[in-house]
């Protein structure tokens, strides 16, 4: 070891200072045992570091503030399914007596958010496109998602959950798709049956491999999909926004409460939220699952 | 009936709730968390949303512990929880 490298190690250690040879190793070493000294005073008095315990004591008592201050919330809101409460106003009548008349649907919570609030849900879809684009770009080589180095491929490659997958998968994949297109009769929606659909493709990955999905779901194609999916909804919805407002009579849709094409525009855009949302899902799940270690932390 | 159904199951969600978060293995936690979703879907259940409790059984069960364990693995917590 050269004297370089000593003198790095001591300074390392804090026996050498760069500055100063002959003195500032004492002081340092002085400053060193003084607070050890008050260190060791302080924690006879009240045991630990006065910084960590006030510390302690201040966080405790802000979150029993804060849980103490919903708790009184709770109490005055009025009682669960009361007539009375605020929320039972003009808006939310219209939406329960007159959500299948207008929209179609007869599921009123898909009326709500596919037909009169669907540009907020574009909105929340654009979010999740956003934060898959964002992560996208994080990684160097975009076009690379799927590798050698797999993510729970390796530790869930048996023969159980293999078999499980293999025979539970298509029942999954159907009640996914079922959920999607009847969205506007039944419980669920573009986004139930989208994460459905999303956990399975990421199940499947762990089950059969990365690389074997990533021949049918590449970087690209789940990009498209999705961007397509959103122009998709977007130009719906703005078209049909725009022609309701302009022309009436050219925006007129056949509407049947209960079947299945009888809901206007709530199934196409159903699907759209659901291609985009399983998509963001599995493109997510791969990008992490590409991540190597020694390379990136 | 359903009312003494709902404490139950919220008793359980607060007790798992806190062993997933003062538990100093990260197996563990990310285990607990999959009966934490799956009550809160009953609980979703019980109080009439249904679409709700689609989500958060795929979501909270499915995608989140995918996540969580591919997370663990890729930062070596896997191995190192084993040993404690």
């Amino acid at each position: 070891m050269s004297e370089k490298q000593n003198k790095f190690k001591n300074w390392l250690d804090g026996t050498y200072s760069l500055y100063d040879d002959s003195k500032a190793p004492l002081l340092l070493m002085d400053e060193l045992s003084e607070a050890e000294k008050q260190e060791k005073k302080d924690t006879k008095i009240i045991g630990k570091k006065p910084d960590d315990i006030y510390l302690k004591i201040l966080v405790y008592a802000l979150s029993f503030l804060f849980f103490a201050e919903l708790l009184i919330i709770c109490f005055g809101l009025a009682p669960f399914g009361s007539v009375d409460s605020p929320i039972f106003n003009s808006v939310s009548e219209r939406y329960v007596f007159k959500s299948a008349e207008e929209t179609g649907a007869t599921n009123s919570v898909a009326a709500m958010i596919m037909d009169y609030r669907a540009f907020d849900t574009l909105g929340e879809s654009f979010v999740l496109f956003t934060a898959f684009v964002l992560v996208l770009m994080l990684r160097e080589k975009p076009s690379s998602l799927f590798s050698k180095k797999t993510g729970l491929e390796r530790a869930t490659r048996d023969r159980l959950f293999y078999e499980t997958i293999r025979l539970t998968g298509p029942f999954v994949l159907l009640f996914s798709i079922y959920v999607i297109l009847n969205g506007h009769k039944s419980p669920g929606g573009g986004f139930s049956g989208g994460s459905i659909l999303g956990t399975l493709l990421i199940l499947i990955s762990a089950a059969v491999g990365d690389a074997k999905l990533s021949r049918v779901f590449s970087s690209e194609r789940l990009t498209f999909a999705s961007g397509l999916a959103l122009l998709t909804y977007l130009f719906l919805k703005g078209v049909f926004f725009l022609l309701a407002n302009l022309a009436p009579e050219l925006a007129h849709l056949s509407l049947k409460p209960g079947s299945i094409f009888g809901a206007g525009l709530i199934l196409p855009l159903n699907i759209c939220v659901g291609v985009v949302v399983a998509c963001t899902f599995l493109s997510i799940y791969s990008i992490f699952a590409n991540v190597d270690k020694e390379e990136d932390l | 009936m359903n009312l003494a159904l709902e404490i139950i199951l919220l008793v359980f969600l607060i007790v798992i709730a806190a062993v997933t978060v003062f538990t100093k293995r990260p197996l563990i936690a990310v285990v607990l968390f999959m009966p934490f979703s799956t009550i809160l879907t009953f609980i979703w259940l019980i109080l009439n949303a249904p679409d709700v409790a689609i989500t958060e059984a795929a979501v909270g069960v499915g995608m989140v512990t995918c996540m969580f364990i591919l997370i663990l693995r890729k930062t070596d917590s896997l191995e190192d929880s084993s040993d404690e």
